[in-house]
């Protein structure tokens, strides 16, 4: 039993006062209702930052950086409890990355308020030294928990994990990567070691959950959401893990019409999503959580629907 | 004073910290990004400067194409034209340089990362197609690894399937598929032999990308000195002052048993 000032402490540290007095003022109002977590996301938007050509024969005027950003403007403004985060593959697709090697990409999303991304493959495309050259334009962390970059000059340079305070609700996020092997050129990813994702995913989900009790844990994917052969990803991952309660994916450019769920291996939930590529589509979860249950409420999938915006 | 607040803020943690959140609920909507009508352009200020230096360049029409190009399987217009492209360019190259000639082009699919539209071609559309900085090497193979790039093109060219991209070859080679196995292999004309062959190819699958892995531990590994998109432009700008336009067809350089 904690005694009052370590408690007090603990609380102030852990959940930041200012979103502590948040909360609770939001609690004086309506008591009763659930705190709002939006969680909004991208992957694979591949260095496309002006919406598609008028021309183009899938995409017309669609995406755009500037169309995203009004958008997440919106949910900000609708729910001060947003997050924004990206799962990799930000760098190449358009001469954009050619010409200035991710530095456009990386001040566009700090300006966008990104929350955090993982590194995708194609983050490798410059080499370790081109992504560390333009990394100072990024105002928010690269979270990368099965990549060991301890004999490259990325040590350091990420997190494994982190943990996000919103309305009081403590929201842990880890990061997994794809194999480089084969994928990416070796001169490109060095001494950079590959580790079992789902190994990993276990061992931050619990070291979130259980170490820093949050609330809601988040996982950003570059495994890619399922394959033909026997090759991990995010499908496999949601069911041989426990702990995580969100999969955001990336590198199959899967356009999914919402999040999927599946059954982790202790039977509980867990919700897996990914939004093609290109910037054209915005992932978006709502969760709604309440407070003070000694068993947890397993959540009831709500509204979903796919909105186009003309 | 102090100590009232001190007061309030327990109990503030402990309407909060006592017991943990639970998630009541949730709702998931993807959003389709298009133009959102909105009058705010702070993005669009930060990326003008660099879109107007970069338009300039890139907006440039360097040729024009009389057919749509796209990839596909067992070939496609787009993989036949870069890679007999390459081998012209890369074997002119790799003469000049050591008096000999590849024997054939291999590429992947998976590099071609878009189409190339019937009409103007722009060096954007060069830069978009081939992204990637990966040069232009000569890979010599062993009879047994030449044999397993035989073997690898059979294993991703059986159609239907939706990860079976097929590969790009040039089209001096006729290889003709019983299944998942190679038939028959020609080369410049003549039948394939259990020997050495140089093979002109990106040094990313030469590095065994793709899972390229016959591309491992070569008899050897050659430098040509050229970026396999610099290799493209080459070729479009060539070809527009010999006064022609840029053409690809379908040949059968793969194909199955009928």
């Amino acid at each position: 039993m904690l005694n009052r000032r370590e408690f007090l402490q603990k609380a102030l540290f852990s959940a930041g006062l200012l979103s502590v007095s948040d909360a609770f003022a939001e609690g004086m109002v309506e008591r009763n209702e659930a705190i709002k977590i939006s969680i909004l996301h991208t992957n694979d938007v591949h260095s496309h930052i002006e919406p598609f050509s008028a021309d183009h024969k899938m995409y017309a005027g669609r995406g755009g950086v500037q169309n995203r950003f009004n958008l997440i403007q919106e949910v900000r403004k609708e729910n001060k409890n947003t997050l924004l985060f990206d799962c990799g593959d930000i760098f190449q697709g358009t001469p954009y990355f050619n010409k200035y090697g991710g530095e456009l990409e990386l001040k566009l999303m700090s300006k966008m308020g990104y929350d955090a991304s993982t590194l995708g493959n194609h983050d490798f495309d410059n080499g370790m030294n081109g992504f560390l050259a333009v990394k100072k334009h990024a105002k928010f962390p690269f979270i990368c928990s099965n990549y060991d970059f301890n004999d490259t000059i990325l040590k350091n340079k990420t997190l494994p994990f982190k943990i996000f305070n919103k309305g009081g609700i403590k929201v842990g996020v880890f990061g997994l990567g794809i194999q480089l092997d084969g994928l990416v050129d070796k001169k490109l990813y060095g001494n950079t070691i590959y580790l079992d994702p789902i190994k990993k995913a276990n061992e931050y989900s619990r070291i979130l959950r259980k170490t820093y009790q949050c609330d809601l844990v988040i996982c950003l994917s570059h495994l890619g959401y399922s394959y033909d052969e026997n090759k991990v990803s995010d499908s496999i991952l949601a069911i041989k893990t426990s702990g995580i309660d969100l999969i955001l994916g990336g590198h199959t450019h899967t356009f999914l019409e919402k999040a999927q769920e599946f059954t982790n291996l202790e039977g509980g939930k867990v919700l897996v999503n990914q939004v093609g590529w290109a910037g054209l589509n915005l992932g978006r979860i709502d969760y709604y959580f309440t407070k003070g249950q000694k068993k947890k409420v397993n959540f009831q999938s709500g509204r979903a629907s796919f909105v186009e915006i003309k | 004073m102090i100590k009232k607040a001190y007061i309030f803020f327990i109990a503030i943690a402990f309407l909060l910290g006592c017991k943990p959140y639970s998630i009541k609920r949730t709702e998931k909507v993807n959003t389709s990004v298009s133009d959102t009508g909105s009058v705010d352009s702070s993005l669009v200020q930060i990326y003008k400067p660099y879109k107007i230096s970069l338009d300039s360049s890139m907006n440039e029409v360097l040729n024009v194409s009389l057919v749509e190009m796209s990839t596909g399987s067992p070939e496609g217009k787009l993989g036949n034209f870069v890679s007999d492209l390459s081998l012209k360019i890369g074997n002119e190259l790799y003469k000049e340089k050591t008096g000999n000639v590849a024997d054939f082009v291999l590429l992947n699919n998976g590099g071609l990362r878009t189409f190339l539209p019937k009409g103007n071609i722009t060096r954007r559309k060069i830069y978009e197609l081939m992204p990637f900085e990966n040069e232009l090497v000569v890979v010599t193979l062993s009879a047994e690894k030449a044999n397993n790039l035989f073997e690898y093109i059979a294993k991703k060219t059986v159609d239907g399937g939706t990860r079976k991209q097929g590969v790009p070859v040039s089209g001096n080679i006729k290889v003709v598929l019983n299944g998942l196995s190679p038939k028959d292999i020609f080369i410049n004309e003549s039948p394939f032999l259990g020997k050495e062959y140089k093979v002109i190819t990106s040094d990313y699958l030469a590095n065994g990308g793709d899972n390229m892995t016959f591309f491992l531990n070569p008899v050897k590994y050659e430098k040509i000195g050229i970026k396999l998109r610099d290799a493209i432009m080459h070729y479009v700008i060539d070809e527009k002052k010999a006064g022609k336009s840029l053409d690809a067809e379908l040949d059968k350089r793969i194909s199955y048993v009928e």
